[in-house]
């Protein structure tokens, strides 16, 4: 069954105001998340997978660094047209978000009860009581022993995974319906980063939120996500269901992506595949597809002319060899 | 923080004695006896020779370093030359305009530099950011007394508003009072600005680029909950230094202001002190700026550790 979108996010592009000019670090970027679901967002540095996040919440300071356009809809509702007053209400009450570090993420020089409380005396207008009563039950929640003592700690005084674990708590604090997390585990132990998973994963389960999870890890994504979207210099160029993405990836990005992780049940393959050559910098997009100078299969069709997003069975594609031969 | 506290009070001892042997030894620096520079060319040498035996000059230096600094610990700062009055008494009488001038100073350097400095940072770039450069550009250039003299032309001689010199103490009234210190607190407190100008300007520019910031804003919180506490109290510990170097800056620096307003303060009393070659003052007066100066340090690194916790730990 179908569970209702709550995202919609559709031909969205951030362009950056610059000393140097503009620069279009996220072009016509649609995908959707429905409740309860995990999205996964993948690509190398430098794809512009955190800018679309960023711009989701727009974070960016419009006046100044960025102008955004498209549409994100939020069950409905243009987050891109909204006042920004109001865009400041859903931000960490409907939306919230996440990031990869949480030691430079929290502010140093603010107990960690101070900063739990914030988002419910700004959203719910909790008195201090009432937001300290919840804020140890959200500690509690996100896994963290003793919370009441946690409260008048401070960030530094906790391990790299506690305080991923209290950025979680700070994020969830009003229940949002939608969960950011950007690179939430990049920065953690492998042990340390299993377990955040898990418990973001059964946060997702217990509170019925739909998450996206932005991640350079095609692991992670194969356990944790039902969909993912990868994304190539700004563009999407492939959505497709997890499973389907990995046993048959149809982009030859993806393709690339999903050959060059190891395989321990593979010995016989000596060298890694590494896809060649690197992200181009902004200011010098190809004019046709945009993969098309590191794709072993381009042609002059693809140098020359962008591929729109087409539909293939069960997923979305961003390719020529699509519709000529039916996938490379 | 009471291990932290210690050793910053003992951090200050060696600073101290160092202070001490150089305040010491500014009597014996000088060509030729004190006594006699004291006494002047008209007296006999039965009166220097005199004198210098009440000072106790003849004994060897340890003795007299020793004797020196226990009058000095009993709160003994010995008796002025010129005034027959005890030095302490003196001081304490100046401290009062001093203390006011500085006091007002600081307010006034911190309700110019604070909100400028956060509107460039917040907009930096733009014309606001430009018009903050150059009013801090001004500040920088212009020395204190240029301004005092400026100040005193235009709202003292042209205006008549304020007075062109002269104190007005606390006790007869507080207008009154604000008013006789009005121009050399601005004249101060401007200067001063410049500098704390620029420092708010780089350090919340600093600040409200951090990820602490993005996190803040993706939680919800308004753009001034995000200057005002997100970003102010990191700030803060960068702006507490410079307060520091303000105060010490406009205590002790405040002599030429002082002198051009007539205001009765230490500043004054040190001026007159050097021509009258009135040593034990000035040693008094020098060393009690570097007291001030090292308890100033030491509060600023006390509000360190309270308003950024990791500093204790380092």
């Amino acid at each position: 069954m179908e569970e209702q979108v709550i995202l919609d996010v559709k031909n969205l592009s951030t362009t950056f105001h610059t000393e140097r000019g503009d620069y279009q670090a996220v072009s016509g970027v649609s995908f959707q998340v429905h409740r309860g679901e995990i999205l996964g967002v993948v690509g190398e540095s430098g794809c512009g997978k955190s800018v679309t996040s960023q711009s989701i919440l727009r974070l960016y300071d419009e006046r100044r660094e960025a102008c955004y356009s498209g549409e994100v809809l939020l069950e409905g509702r243009d987050l891109l047209s909204i006042p920004i007053k109001e865009m400041q209400r859903l931000r960490g009450s409907e939306i919230s978000m996440i990031f990869q570090d949480a030691l430079s993420t929290l502010n140093p020089v603010l107990t960690i009860g101070y900063q739990l409380r914030e988002p419910m005396r700004i959203h719910e207008k909790l008195s201090r009581k009432e937001a300290d009563l919840n804020a140890v039950e959200l500690l509690r929640l996100v896994g963290i022993p003793e919370p009441e003592q946690r409260m008048h700690q401070y960030p530094h005084e906790l391990s790299g995974g506690m305080r991923q674990r209290v950025m979680i708590a700070i994020a969830l604090a009003c229940r949002p319906k939608l969960l950011i997390a950007d690179e939430p585990t990049t920065a953690l132990d492998v042990t340390i980063q299993a377990q955040i998973m898990a418990l973001l994963l059964s946060l997702n389960r217990q509170l019925h939120m739909g998450v996206i999870l932005i991640t350079h890890d095609l692991a992670v994504v194969a356990e944790t996500c039902s969909r993912a979207v990868v994304m190539y210099l700004g563009q999407v160029v492939e959505e497709a269901p997890v499973e389907e993405l990995f046993r048959h990836p149809l982009h030859p990005y993806t393709q690339g992506l999903i050959a060059s992780v190891p395989h321990l049940d593979d010995p016989g393959k000596e060298q890694l595949h590494v896809i060649p050559g690197t992200v181009p910098f902004l200011e010098d997009i190809p004019t046709g597809c945009r993969f098309a100078p590191r794709c072993p299969y381009a042609t002059d069709q693809c140098r020359r002319e962008m591929p729109q997003l087409q539909e293939a069975g069960s997923q979305r594609v961003r390719c020529w060899h699509i519709r000529s031969e039916g996938g490379v | 923080m009471l291990r932290y506290l210690c050793k910053r009070v003992l951090s200050t001892i060696p600073v101290l004695f160092l202070v001490s042997i150089v305040v010491f030894s500014m009597i014996h620096l000088t060509p030729g006896s004190p006594a006699r520079s004291m006494l002047g060319p008209e007296a006999t040498e039965e009166q220097v020779a005199a004198l210098e035996e009440v000072m106790g000059l003849n004994d060897p230096l340890p003795v007299q370093y020793v004797n020196w600094i226990s009058d000095l610990l009993h709160g003994d700062f010995g008796v002025s030359v010129s005034g027959n009055e005890p030095v302490l008494s003196m001081i304490v009488s100046h401290m009062g305009p001093t203390i006011s001038v500085t006091v007002f100073a600081l307010i006034i350097d911190l309700l110019i530099a604070l909100p400028l400095g956060i509107l460039a940072a917040r907009k930096k770039g733009a014309a606001a950011d430009q018009l903050v450069s150059v009013v801090s550009l001004f500040g920088v250039s212009l020395p204190d007394f240029l301004l005092g003299l400026l100040l005193m032309l235009l709202f003292a001689v042209h205006l008549g508003w304020f007075p062109s010199s002269g104190y007005v103490p606390l006790s007869d009234g507080f207008l009154a009072h604000i008013r006789s210190i009005a121009l050399p607190s601005i004249a101060l407190g401007f200067t001063y600005s410049a500098l704390m100008m620029r420092m708010t300007k780089t350090a919340m520019y600093d600040a409200l680029h951090k990820d602490y910031i993005k996190f803040a804003k993706a939680k919800g919180v308004h753009a001034s909950g995000i200057v005002m506490i997100h970003a102010l109290k990191n700030a803060s510990v960068k702006l507490l230094t410079i307060v520091g170097q303000a105060v010490v800056g406009m205590l002790s620096g405040a002599a030429v202001i002082e002198t051009l307003f007539v205001i009765p303060g230490v500043g004054q009393l040190i001026v007159l002190s050097i021509s009258r070659r009135d040593y034990e003052v000035i040693q008094a007066i020098v060393l009690l700026v570097a007291v001030i100066n090292v308890a100033i340090m030491l509060l600023v690194d006390i509000l360190y550790g309270l308003i950024d916790p990791r500093i204790q730990i380092e």
